[in-house]
């Protein structure tokens, strides 16, 4: 994995990174609420 | 506790202290030295950064607390993280390849740098006050519960629970200490998946995983959203959004604690890659254990519940002259129980049976309206609590999980889920340890005190701090039964810090006109206003945080109108 890492940093895809971190945390907000509307 | 459980703790503690210390002595191939020491020689990959930044952040509160917070207010303490994946996106991109590029040991070091040594020196010394202290009281606040639970002597658990990490971090510095946050890791999340699914296989026959998340839903416990915006209301995805981004960015950037902990990585890539793993693990693991917590909510909804999870002042209680006056309300209790058993057992006949909607709905609020009779009893049987004893902690939520876990779950288990909190403090205190004897010797002493001395001599200096700073921490966990409830005291202390602390590093980052002078005066000027408004009871304490950080910012730029220091460009 650590070269896997290094891959990513040589390929300087950074902004995809964040990206990637801030598109899981906006479906995670979207699952809860789908869960919520679900089971209420 | 049973010698199965004993066993377990003694043995899973004693196995992550050992195999840090050896893996830490192992890989160190340069011998010892102060890099090594205190950064574990920048050699570590990404997964031990975000292992050590999480179980730096996880301290045993956050597995009593939160399963208990899950279990009495439901899933919405989930929105407070929201706001640390942005945060580690903003740190990635600012904080960490400035200081990885100016190879600093502390956070403080990049001020002197970008300002002056007074307003690096100034900073340091808020963080070393606000830190000690209150690792004192983390040292204290699991102690203080498990004392209470298990009849343990409080003075001896502070003294075992700050002293067992004092070993480790002494001898082997940053490495041992991420590598046993590796191990801790690791039990912590076996250990909080064991208990879910045990939760779940205890339900009655019948009422299977889904049926329980029904159940909870039914209950109002899975209230993982909410987007109505309201400063009222502590936990919305607001507050969480805006609020949890400011709290995690100064936690994260400013707080030696977790500098110190991404510091260590490879490289500024490795770094970024831990701290964004952080990012994306973190969400779903407070998640999971505010799950566990809602899951031990529905197991009550068919179990006997206490009226008052912390038994010890339950028994009081019956000792004292309140004893018939609490009798009514415990008879009210178990009459209001056996109540919400037989429409717990209704609602999941009928979700079962897939029923109409005119069922399920009355089953819902005839569930809801139990609960706040439930409540209100509880809300009497703690005023008896009050009156009988006015310095009793009338706040049980961080006792749910640990009775539940003691009453229910298999031996040797019970030893690992006391491990479990023995390890998860440890991760923290031994961070806070390590942050503190580094600012001290590269802030301070080498700084300010002696600058002539070799790398073996502050190696020296840096394992002596940690050991003054251990026996400091705990030494005032001895005392912080007489500071009222803990995780307030925790919090009201990092408040009066914090915000000030992360103005000096905004008007650093992102105000490059103004310079030294001005700074150091803003920050004391603001420190003092601040703990003037605390003292005023101007306000609510978290506020503090924000007023804090605008005051320095605000005063830094105000004077720096009037001052000729301006920064270089």
């Amino acid at each position: 994995m650590t070269n896997d890492a290094k891959q990513i940093t040589n390929r300087q895809s950074w902004p995809q990174l964040y990206v990637i971190v801030i598109g899981a945390l906006v479906l995670e907000i979207l699952f809860f609420y789908g869960l919520m509307v679900w089971l209420a | 506790m049973s010698n199965l459980d004993w066993a377990v703790l003694a043995l899973t503690l004693t196995g992550i202290i050992v195999y840090g210390l050896w893996r830490s002595r192992a890989t160190n191939g340069a011998g010892d030295s102060m890099d090594n020491y205190l950064l574990a020689g920048k050699s570590l990959p990404w997964y031990h950064v975000c292992l050590s930044v999480m179980a730096t952040q996880a301290s045993a509160i956050t597995f009593l607390s939160a399963p208990g917070q899950g279990f009495s207010d439901g899933m919405r303490f989930v929105q407070f993280y929201f706001g640390l994946p942005l945060a580690m996106v903003v740190l990635s991109i600012t904080f960490v390849p400035i200081f990885h590029r100016l190879k600093v040991y502390t956070a403080y070091e990049f001020l002197e740098n970008r300002f002056d040594v007074r307003v690096r020196t100034l900073t340091a010394g808020l963080f070393l006050l606000q830190r000690g202290l209150s690792t004192g009281l983390s040292i204290y606040a699991p102690s203080i519960i498990l004392s209470t639970i298990l009849g343990w002597n409080i003075y001896w658990t502070n003294t075992l629970m700050g002293g067992i990490v004092l070993i480790y971090t002494v001898t082997g510095g940053t490495k041992a200490i991420s590598y046993t946050h590796l191990q801790q890791m690791l039990i912590v999340t076996v250990a909080m998946f064991l208990a879910g699914w045990l939760t779940v296989h205890l339900l009655p026959d019948g009422v299977g995983f889904i049926d329980a998340l029904k159940v909870a839903g039914k209950a109002g416990r899975m209230n993982l959203i909410d987007t109505k915006f309201d400063p009222d209301s502590r936990y919305n995805l607001w507050s969480g959004l805006i609020g949890g981004f400011f709290l995690q960015l100064s936690y994260f950037g400013t707080d030696q604690s977790q500098v110190g902990r991404y510091l260590t990585g490879q490289s500024v890539g490795q770094s970024r890659l831990g701290l964004l793993a952080n990012g994306l693990l973190k969400v779903p693991m407070q998640f999971l254990i505010l799950l566990v917590g809602v899951l031990v909510f529905v197991f009550y909804q068919f179990r006997e519940q206490p009226v008052f999870f912390n038994k010890q002042e339950v028994e009081k209680l019956q000792q004292s002259q309140y004893a018939p006056d609490y009798q009514l309300l415990n008879i009210k209790h178990q009459n209001l129980i056996s109540q919400r058993q037989r429409t717990a057992l209704d609602m999941q006949a009928a979700l079962k049976a897939n029923a109409n909607e005119t069922t399920i709905t009355q089953n819902r609020a005839d569930l809801r309206a139990t609960d706040e009779a439930l409540k209100t009893v509880k809300a009497d049987v703690v005023k008896l609590i009050k009156k009988n004893n006015p310095a009793a902690d009338t706040n049980d939520v961080n006792y749910v999980f640990l009775r539940f876990v003691l009453d229910y779950l298999p031996h040797g288990l019970i030893g690992l889920l006391i491990a479990v909190i023995f390890s998860a403090s440890m991760g923290s205190i031994a961070s806070a340890y390590n942050s503190l004897a580094s600012t001290t010797v590269v802030d301070v002493y080498q700084r300010l005190l002696n600058r002539t001395g070799n790398d073996a001599h502050y190696l020296q200096a840096s394992k002596w701090a940690t050991v003054g700073w251990g026996l400091f921490c705990i030494i005032i966990a001895q005392f912080a039964n007489r500071l009222g409830s803990m995780i307030e005291a925790v919090n009201i202390l990092g408040s009066l810090f914090y915000g000030v602390i992360l103005g000096v590093f905004v008007v650093a980052f992102y105000l490059p006109r103004i310079g030294g002078r001005a700074t150091l005066w803003a920050t004391i000027i603001g420190e003092a206003l601040v703990i003037g408004c605390y003292a005023l009871n101007l306000m609510a304490f978290l506020w503090l945080n924000v007023v804090g950080c605008v005051l320095v910012v605000g005063l830094a730029w105000g004077l720096s109108k009037f001052d000729t220091d301006i920064a270089p460009a």
